[in-house]
């Protein structure tokens, strides 16, 4: 159980004057990036990451996770507004958010969105309090063997989930990902791999500029080479929401906030399918089904109540397990390390105080998300009248800054052009970025858990499969591969 | 082409990359020498992944097709109509050429003046596909006074607020 007064303590710390200005430029800053197509919550927080590093460690954390916060949010308004969801994790939000705005009710929809995205926040953070000593303390028990399986598992879900039509996509992404993170020195010899003789590879690929490329760069290509322009909602009806509208919906935000946070856990899953996942629960549990995808209240809730809650999810693992539960939590979990925080198991003994921060930070990230949404839309939506062609140029000199900035050596301004030009071209062929990302962060953490485990094991592969984690997490990969197997069916449409 | 032709073509690369990967991870030392086992070798990891890649590989270039007869060269399939083709293939040159060249071998307010300039040129007046002959003249102070504008803005935001040398 979380004791009250550490969790005290946490909001005491984040209402300091300095860090509560921090959350509400970061948070601010997050719902614009949000709100831009072509701007993503991951390329956001990986070109922040550099600009924290002289800031002092609970300074960067609070202006990374009011980012994180204030962009999932964001995404929302231009799904609203323009059908075009400014993040993928708003990309449900559009399904009933455009009609509501086609039926001169787009104020209402943006204020329902904000309310669902402050409860799915709050039911996030909840859990978060809740589960995260508890994952924690089983964590401690964990070795090499849980270890490889937990990384495995999570490139497998992580391919099967983010690649629903076609999983052998995603998985190939995964595994892409994974040999993506052997270029480099592997730890137990020091042997450079796949390094070709270049210097610069023997350190391997840095996280932060491969996913701006693969975030940022594949974001510009894609807008940029689109000839459709958006057609722009008026931004019309109530400014705040009904407390009718709120009340009935309670049941819908609590269980969109619930399954959106178990989404954001999975590793490697996050906001948009927490988003869809929480959707598809509320259209079967719905007694309005025929509303849903024509201008549903209750869809629009259950889309932002989920993605936001996916957020708190995601940091779950990152803190107890360090393992992104998303792609932008990856980039946070990269940034902690930058800051000199080692997440994982021992989390809760080494540094609690640091959970309850980021609790009270996101909390505070919430409801500066609430109140700016509320009050703020229409001057924001004006930044979505900027024009593509004079917006993107300025996003890709930021991309290449902020891959720049990490370690000033150009390598990193080419490892961005190079993942943001294959991304595009994979994502062009349908394959998801998500799984890449995720094998890239977790490629190291497979390698060292399988050879320490085959040396502690001397050789024998048997603790990998009969160790009680180790079982379940290697029937659940399995079961998740072999699932593939069977006939596909067509991916029902959410608006049918 | 169909897309399930495309998954072959795809596949196939994969195939190719996950045997390269097997081949390289097999040249590895393993440093049998100084008396580890096998399965400390460096190359254990990578080999495993490249086989997984490989047969992923396999799986989706030899699985059935999934669409109809659908006609499309390679290039439309990947990157769309021609004129989004047109379109990403110089956005492509423009950030590799920003990214890959002039930055850090040229001043960066230069190489960011430059850029910036170019590619809102390009794309407001080069690749617009209304045929525009009115607003030349104002797109090309937008662009000028954007390049302006971020060369500066950026410089000042990165180097002097955020202490990052650029140039």
């Amino acid at each position: 159980m979380p004791e009250l007064s550490a969790i005290l303590a946490g909001f005491s710390d984040a209402l300091a004057l300095n860090l509560l200005f921090v959350t509400v430029w970061s948070t601010l800053l997050g719902i614009v990036i949000g709100m831009l197509p072509g701007l993503t919550v991951t390329m956001g927080l990986a070109l922040l990451t550099p600009l924290t590093f002289h800031m002092d460690s609970a300074t960067a954390i609070t202006a990374l996770l009011g980012l994180y916060v204030g962009a999932i949010y964001g995404g929302s308004r231009t799904a609203i507004i323009l059908n075009m969801p400014g993040t993928p994790a708003s990309a449900a939000t559009a399904l009933d958010g455009y009609p509501l705005a086609r039926q001169a009710r787009a104020r209402e929809a943006l204020a329902l969105a904000t309310v669902g995205s402050f409860f799915g926040t709050l039911v996030g953070v909840v859990l978060l309090l809740f589960t995260a000593p508890i994952l924690a303390d089983y964590a401690l028990n964990f070795g090499s063997f849980e270890f490889f399986w937990l990384a495995f598992f999570g490139v497998v879900i992580s391919g099967h989930l983010t690649a629903l039509d076609d999983p052998l996509k995603g998985w190939i992404a995964g595994f892409l990902g994974l040999t993506f993170a052997m270029i480099g020195q592997e730890q137990v010899f020091a042997y450079s791999r796949f390094s070709f003789g270049i210097h610069d590879l023997t350190g391997g690929i840095s996280l932060i500029p491969a996913m701006v490329g693969a975030f940022g760069l594949v974001e510009i290509l894609s807008g940029i080479s689109s000839t459709k322009a958006p057609e722009m909602s008026q931004n019309t009806g109530r400014l705040l929401p009904k407390v009718r509208d709120v009340v009935n919906n309670a049941g819908t935000m609590a269980r969109s906030g619930i399954a959106g946070t178990v989404m954001g856990l999975i590793p490697g899953v996050g906001e948009d399918i927490g988003a869809w996942v929480s959707y598809a629960i509320a259209k079967r549990l719905s007694r309005a089904k025929e509303l849903f995808g024509r201008g549903s209240t209750e869809g629009l809730i259950a889309a932002e109540t989920g993605n936001s809650a996916a957020v708190p999810g995601a940091i779950i693992p990152v803190l107890t397990l360090a393992i992104p539960g998303s792609a932008p939590s990856a980039v946070l979990l990269a940034a902690l390390v930058i800051h000199g925080i080692q997440p994982g198991p021992m989390i809760m003994i080494v540094s609690a105080e640091l959970v309850y921060g980021v609790v009270a930070a996101i909390v505070l990230a919430a409801a500066t998300m609430t109140v700016a949404g509320l009050a703020l839309t229409t001057p924001l939506l004006a930044v979505l009248r900027v024009p593509r062609e004079r917006l993107l140029p300025v996003i890709f000199v930021l991309c290449t800054v902020g891959a720049f900035a990490i370690a000033a050596r150009p390598f990193d301004v080419w490892t961005m052009l190079a993942f943001g030009i294959l991304g595009f071209v994979l994502r062009q062929m349908n394959y998801p970025m998500a799984p890449l990302v995720l094998g890239l962060v977790l490629g190291d953490l497979l390698d060292k858990s399988l050879r320490r485990g085959l040396i502690l094991s001397e050789g024998s592969v048997e603790p990998f499969l009969t160790r009680p984690i180790s079982a379940v997490l290697a029937a659940a990969t399995v079961l998740s591969i072999v699932l593939l197997l069977r006939p596909r069916r067509r991916k029902p449409d959410p608006r049918a | 082409m169909t897309n399930g032709a495309l998954d072959r073509i795809s596949g196939l690369v994969f195939v190719g990359l996950g045997c390269l990967v097997v081949w390289g991870s097999w040249l590895m030392p393993r440093f049998e020498d100084q008396g580890a086992p096998v399965y400390q070798a460096p190359g254990l990891t990578p080999g495993l992944l490249g086989v997984a890649l490989a047969v992923s590989g396999a799986i989706l270039a030899l699985r059935r097709g999934r669409d109809g007869a659908q006609t499309t060269t390679f290039w439309q399939n990947v990157f769309g109509a021609p004129q989004s083709r047109r379109r990403a293939g110089a956005a492509v040159v423009l950030t590799v050429i920003y990214g890959a060249v002039l930055f850090g071998n040229t001043p960066y307010l230069v190489a960011t003046f430059l850029f910036v300039t170019a590619f809102v040129l390009v794309f407001e007046i080069g690749l617009n596909s209304q045929n525009r002959t009115k607003g030349v003249v104002r797109s090309v102070i937008v662009a000028i006074v954007l390049g302006v504008v971020t060369s500066l803005g950026t410089r000042f935001l990165f180097e002097t607020l955020f202490l990052i040398q650029l140039s």
